[in-house]
């Protein structure tokens, strides 16, 4: 949390679709914002000012919430609705933290390195782009690193391979695989598939 | 060409298509897919036109996923046909599209040579498409 990016909200009395939709039209987003205490808060936030604060944040990086110009609350986007074909944020869940107690949530996971694999034609299959983890809001890291510089061709990374900081588990039930190197055409010969 | 291997029914009810699609809109496998903006009927003719279209630029390498299947009879009357005297024969398989299914996804290959390809698979569609990318995480 080295710089904290804010994001400015106000309160909004009304509900349901046709307040919604008015908001919407003018470039609002209606939102909620909620704790593991009950509070909870309907928001309407610029649309514009959202979409800049989430390509920084994401969904595993703290934010500041500002509702009506009081304090700063430490805040996680929870859940995004979008639109099926517009490129619209119809609805947010914004989850207030308490810094004791612990969350489960996404975070990203990033490649390291170049697959050897690669080179000799394999093609990097990737099964899951997050990996949930549980821990305390101050240590949420922004992105967990996969060391993918020792993968061949037939090679899969599994959750258990996952290193992760000390006071981050990851939650799962069976050691399922993140990503693979998998035999292309090119990789194994001989004539392939179809077309 | 994708058909079912087996129905319950040989012939449906043309039915009518309403609303957005809210499910399958979303670039679930791949990178970048293609996503439908309107409704209609996609032919199992043109889902493999669009296809092989794409898989011919692509060339060599990436994988291609179909995210709909044709499941639905169409029928036909023969021409000069008298109405009445019932349903006609079956010709062909549709998957019916709501706006916002995501039709095909692409994963292995360069972002512009898959935007390429789409373009082209597009140009076999008898829809309006947009070709969207895979948000990357933060």
């Amino acid at each position: 949390m080295a710089e904290q990016i804010t994001l400015a909200a106000i309160r909004r009395d009304s509900a349901g679709k046709g307040p919604n939709r008015r908001l919407r039209v003018a470039g609002e987003i209606p939102a909620i914002y909620y704790t593991a205490s009950g509070d909870n808060i309907a928001l309407s936030i610029d649309a514009l000012a959202f979409e800049k604060a989430y390509r920084q944040v994401g969904t595993s990086k703290l934010f500041s919430l500002v509702v009506d110009g009081e304090e700063g609350r430490p805040t996680l986007v929870w859940k995004v609705q979008k639109h099926p074909f517009k490129r619209q944020v119809v609805h947010l869940d914004l989850y207030g933290v308490d810094f004791n107690k612990k969350v489960t949530l996404n975070v990203p996971l990033r490649q390291v390195g170049d697959a050897p694999g690669l080179k000799l034609g394999g093609m990097m299959e990737t099964f899951h782009n997050t990996i949930t983890v549980t821990c305390l809001p101050g240590d949420i890291p922004s992105h967990v690193d996969l060391d993918v510089s020792k993968m061949q061709v037939g090679d899969a990374l599994t959750v258990k391979d996952v290193v992760l900081p000390e006071s981050v588990t990851a939650v799962y039930k069976q050691n399922y695989a993140l990503l693979s190197v998998v035999a292309t055409r090119k990789a194994a010969p001989g004539p392939g598939g179809k077309e | 060409m994708l058909s079912p291997k087996r129905v319950k029914f040989r012939k449906m009810q043309k039915g009518r298509l309403r609303g957005m699609a809210l499910r399958g809109n979303s670039v679930a496998f791949g990178d970048i897919g293609l996503k439908a903006l309107e409704h209609g009927k996609l032919s199992n003719q043109q889902i493999e036109a669009a296809r092989v279209a794409m898989m011919r630029h692509i060339k060599r390498g990436g994988k291609v996923w179909i995210r709909v299947f044709p499941d639905k009879p169409v029928t036909a009357k023969p021409a000069e046909t008298r109405q009445g005297s019932g349903k006609g024969a079956p010709v062909g398989w549709c998957a019916p599209v709501k706006p916002g299914k995501m039709l095909y996804e692409i994963k292995g290959v360069d972002l512009e040579l898959a935007k390429a390809a789409l373009t082209r698979a597009a140009h076999k569609l008898p829809i309006k498409t947009t070709i969207v990318v895979r948000e990357e995480a933060v």
